[in-house]
């Protein structure tokens, strides 16, 4: 069953990847003591550490963790024996630490495979990337009051799985497909209860088209608030046939996350690239990195219900790390020395970051650019700063390693470095054109 | 009749057992000496009418016979500390009115252990200083003073209050913590003893975090025992603290009387800084020839990388603390400016809520840990902190503890050094690779320079092994014999 969407131009191919958050079921949360009961009446259910009180400190909460390599386990994944905790920096109202703790470079679960059921009785494979485990922020209820907004802590520290999938679905319908495979498997390992209208599973659509034979990615669009299984398809293919357009009447797509708005049926632009928050993730110096023993994982791996086929898992092994007051930095190292070795792209931490790398690409303007004899191309870049900066070939600008790689007539061509986790980059080609605003 | 705020705690922790002084007489004596030195601001909170109410029922329990560990002595808390009903300011004026519903770990301790509350005492903003200037609850005035011209001096930071209280007699010993030398250094410019344990000995439950894989809670007093006596009944695991050690507590006031004979002092040379002050120098010097007329085996030694921790740790101390201070938003509790919207509001409480080391330190540290600057800065660092470990690892093979300065000058006064944070910075040179190493520490006084303020000597043990730091340091405090009562106090 292949889909495609015929277009003006050609044949069109649908990429997508999806990214779930699924609520654990577990008695208390994350890090924290409190209830995770939902429904209970507005910050009835909170501790200090979930209020984000000075002095508070998290614990994991080993049930969580359990569930979440029972959730590995089932979906035939690598489950990682040690992973570390990251603090995911940005400042919300319902986020009262002013960091969610998540998982970013060792995530708990590594690659797995979940296979599709497709009508015709085969079956077709979709990779997952990773499993990791985070705290869920609070709600905010914005119509509730005439003039302020209020907050529910209730939901804030309770553990999540993001469940990301490498971008293998073809077509709405697979994507449905994907979702109620995910959702039965989890109901079935008695991890997530799968309820979308309460919020225990969510869904975010990764997409990009592209022409039918071609093998390279075009720039995807990250859809949020895809919160039902009916919706999940319609917000991929109306984002495809938006990109297809664009692509058609000679535009571009620009890297953004976009809101599905179910009313409309439409997806509309929330934020760019260049407006996307950074992060500034690092290691929690609050948690040690989260160790797992054979012994433990076997245990949960027996006590699991018979699932339709024999698992497997892929384990990594890490030399088991004494507790000391230097732990947490040779555990960070070893993890990343003890895997295969990655040759790939990747930034160089000697190199001394340029003075255009503070600035998103977004905000800087090329004001012009020369050929200049015997020195060859330059570009003159405005910053926000009110600085002009002379670049050339070989230098750097933006705030994801974008080395210039060419100067012309039309701008700038750059070669990015994208992470991908774990410790990999992908490169990523960015052009930067200049720009007659009139401004 | 004695004098009983001039008693160490060890002999009045002996008197109070066999019932020559109360505990309601002992902690009114403080409460007295308090109230007649506010003007040193050592303290943001007293505490007078809890400070009696326990003191009643440590007396009770003494004449039961039933007496605690630290049973009726009264200490002056960090306002680091969370106290559970009792203001916890952390020096500055985003906490305004902030009354924890619970109390940290180590203070909950040390009041199990029957310690007298008798207030909260001052500290540089959220830990966040060398010399006490930074608080919102203004500076804090160090006992001593140069005798030449009696002019106030900085007690050091950020533990300054709590210095200052146990060196003007305002309380018998208090609680400090350490990020880069906050304990170390006060005790240092106050002459008194502090000490540092290794990283995950102390709970940080319940501590205002400023940078948390640096920060650890220790002890303050007049003497080593003391600081022994104090840090017995602090230590310890908890369950609520992750990075908290499962060890069991030694018993290190025995440990403070057991001869240094055959010991292995380490000297290293890269403390010995260009353009050091030659009475830092000589009374470095004394404390070696100190140890060795005791019988300690004297040996050169190299820490190579010490030159990098000091920028290293201005990366991670920052870093760290520009996330743990991101709950200060004004949402939930503390000071909150009301702006036109959320963002307006955020800046301005954090805005007029930080005084300006504390929006220094978050503005570096969200630098550092930006995308594209997060490897060149934060990581480098963190690759710094391992090596500057692993010279001490490599060391702590061939000796059993290191003497070293304490700070590189002594006490000076506000405006001296205020103007420029860099040389703030300079004051945490000798006490910073300890800290990034996780390492045990304390502070002896050493003796006098020749304005006849103290200097301290710093003592660096292996992991897990204050027992030989405090032994150590004994040995320093017998020979040095220094006479800890700050000028104009003696006849008090």
């Amino acid at each position: 069953m292949t889909y495609t969407i015929e277009g003006a131009t050609g044949t069109w191919e649908i990429v997508c990847g999806l990214e779930v958050h699924a609520q654990v079921i577990s008695t208390a949360k994350l890090f924290s003591g409190a209830s995770t009961t939902y429904g209970g009446a507005p910050n009835s259910q909170v501790s200090p550490i979930d209020a984000g009180m000075p002095g508070m400190l998290p614990v994991v909460n080993r049930e969580c963790i359990a569930q979440a390599v029972r959730t590995g386990l089932g979906l035939r994944a690598r489950i990682n024996k040690v992973s570390v905790f990251e603090r995911k920096n940005y400042f919300y109202p319902d986020l009262p630490q002013g960091y969610q703790i998540s998982q970013y470079q060792h995530p708990l679960v590594g690659e797995g495979t979940l296979y599709l059921d497709l009508p015709d009785g085969d079956s077709k494979p979709i990779g997952i990337t990773r499993l990791h485990v985070e705290q869920d922020a609070g709600k905010s209820m914005h119509d509730a009051h005439d003039d302020a907004t209020l907050i529910d802590l209730n939901r804030s520290g309770v553990a999540l799985m993001e469940i990301v999938s490498e971008p293998d679905i073809r077509s709405p319908d697979e994507a449905v497909l994907y979702m109620r495979k995910l959702r039965t498997i989890l109901r079935y390992l008695g991890t997530c209860d799968g309820n979308m209208e309460e919020g225990s599973l969510r869904c975010d659509a990764n997409v990009s088209v592209r022409k039918a034979g071609e093998t390279d990615f075009r720039t995807r669009c990250e859809i949020k608030n895809v919160n039902s299984m009916r919706f999940v398809a319609r917000a991929i293919e109306y984002e495809a046939k938006r990109q297809i357009e664009l692509y058609e009447t000679g535009g571009t797509v620009e890297q953004e996350t976009r809101l599905f708005d179910s009313q409309k049926g439409e997806t509309r632009s929330m934020r760019s690239k260049e407006e996307a928050h950074d992060y500034r993730y690092f290691p929690d110096p609050d948690l040690l990195p989260l160790e797992l023993d054979d012994a433990e994982i076997e245990e949960w791996r027996s006590a699991l219900p018979e699932l339709p086929e024999p698992v497997e898992p892929m384990q990594v092994s890490f030399e088991a790390m004494q507790r000391s007051p230097f732990g947490a930095i040779p555990a960070l190292r070893e993890a990343q020395e003890s895997k295969p070795e990655y040759t790939g792209p990747k930034p160089d931490p000697d190199r001394e970051p340029g003075p255009l790398e503070q600035f998103a690409v977004g905000s800087l303007k090329i004001v012009g650019t020369m050929n200049l004899p015997g020195k060859g191309w330059r570009a003159y870049v405005s910053a926000p700063d009110g600085v002009v900066y002379t670049v050339a070939p070989g230098e750097y600008m933006g705030q994801q390693y974008g080395r210039i790689e060419e100067i012309g007539p039309n701008g700038i061509v750059l070669r990015e470095l994208v992470p991908r986790g774990e410790g990999r980059w992908e490169r990523r080609k960015r052009t930067v054109e200049i720009k007659s605003t009139g401004g | 009749m004695v004098d009983l705020t001039a008693l160490t705690l060890a002999d009045a922790r002996t008197r109070l057992r066999a019932r020559d002084i109360r505990a309601v007489d002992l902690t009114q004596a403080y409460l007295d000496a308090m109230a007649r030195r506010r003007d040193w601001n050592a303290y943001v909170t007293e505490t007078p009418e809890k400070a009696l109410a326990m003191a009643q029922a440590a007396d009770e329990r003494l004449d039961a016979g039933e007496a605690r560990p630290l049973d009726g002595l009264p200490i002056g808390m960090k306002d680091l500390f969370c106290t559970e009903g009792t203001l916890t300011t952390a020096g500055s004026h985003i906490l305004d009115g902030f009354t924890p519903p619970y109390e940290s770990t180590v203070s909950g301790k040390l009041w199990d252990a029957g310690a007298v509350c008798l207030g909260k005492t001052n500290l540089d903003e959220f830990a966040m200083g060398s010399a006490n200037i930074t608080s919102y609850h203004g500076p804090v005035t160090n006992p001593w003073t140069r005798p030449a011209d009696n002019k106030p001096l900085v007690p050091g930071g950020s533990s300054g209050g709590s210095a200052a209280a146990v060196a003007g007699r305002l309380c018998i010993a208090a609680t400090g913590t350490d990020t880069g030398g906050s304990i170390r250094q006060p005790a240092s410019f106050t002459g008194i003893c502090g000490i540092k344990p290794t990283y995950g000995r102390c709970s940080r439950f319940g501590i205002v975090a400023f940078a948390s894989s640096l920060d650890q809670a220790g002890a303050m007093a007049r003497t080593v025992e003391d600081c022994a006596l104090m840090l017995e009944a602090m230590a310890g695991f908890d369950p609520n603290d992750s990075t908290s050690a499962e060890m069991a507590v030694p018993d290190w006031t025995a440990a403070c009387g057991e001869p240094v004979a055959g010991l292995k002092v380490g000297i290293p040379a890269e403390y010995r800084v260009d353009g050091m002050d030659p009475e830092i120098d000589a009374v470095w010097r004394q404390g070696i020839d100190w140890l060795k007329a005791q019988g300690a085996e004297i040996k050169d030694i190299s820490l190579p990388h010490t030159k990098y921790a000091l920028p290293a740790y201005y990366i991670i101390a920052p870093a760290e603390a520009s996330s743990n201070l991101a709950r200060y938003d004004g949402m939930r509790y503390g000071l909150r400016v009301k702006g036109k919207n959320l963002a307006e509001t955020y800046a301005k409480t954090r805005g007029e809520g930080f005084g300006d080391e504390v929006q220094r330190r978050v503005l570096i540290g969200t630098y550092a840990l930006s995308a594209g600057y997060y490897d060149a800065y934060y990581l480098k660092a963190q690759k710094v902190r391992r090596l500057i470990a692993d010279d001490f690892h490599k060391t702590f093979t061939g000796v059993d503890v290191i003497l070293t300065p304490t700070a590189p000058s002594a006490a000076f006064r506000e405006g001296e050094k205020a103007d420029d944070p860099v040389a703030m910075y300079l004051n945490d040179v000798f006490t910073v690779p300890t800290s990034l190493a996780g390492l045990p520490a304390m502070s002896v006084p050493g003796g006098l320079n020749g304005q006849g303020l103290p200097l301290g000597l710093q003592l660096i043990g292996r992991p897990w092994d204050e027992a030989t730091v405090l032994r150590a340091g004994a040995a320093v405090e017998r020979a040095a014999k220094f006479d800890v009562t700050p000028y104009g106090l003696e006849q008090a």
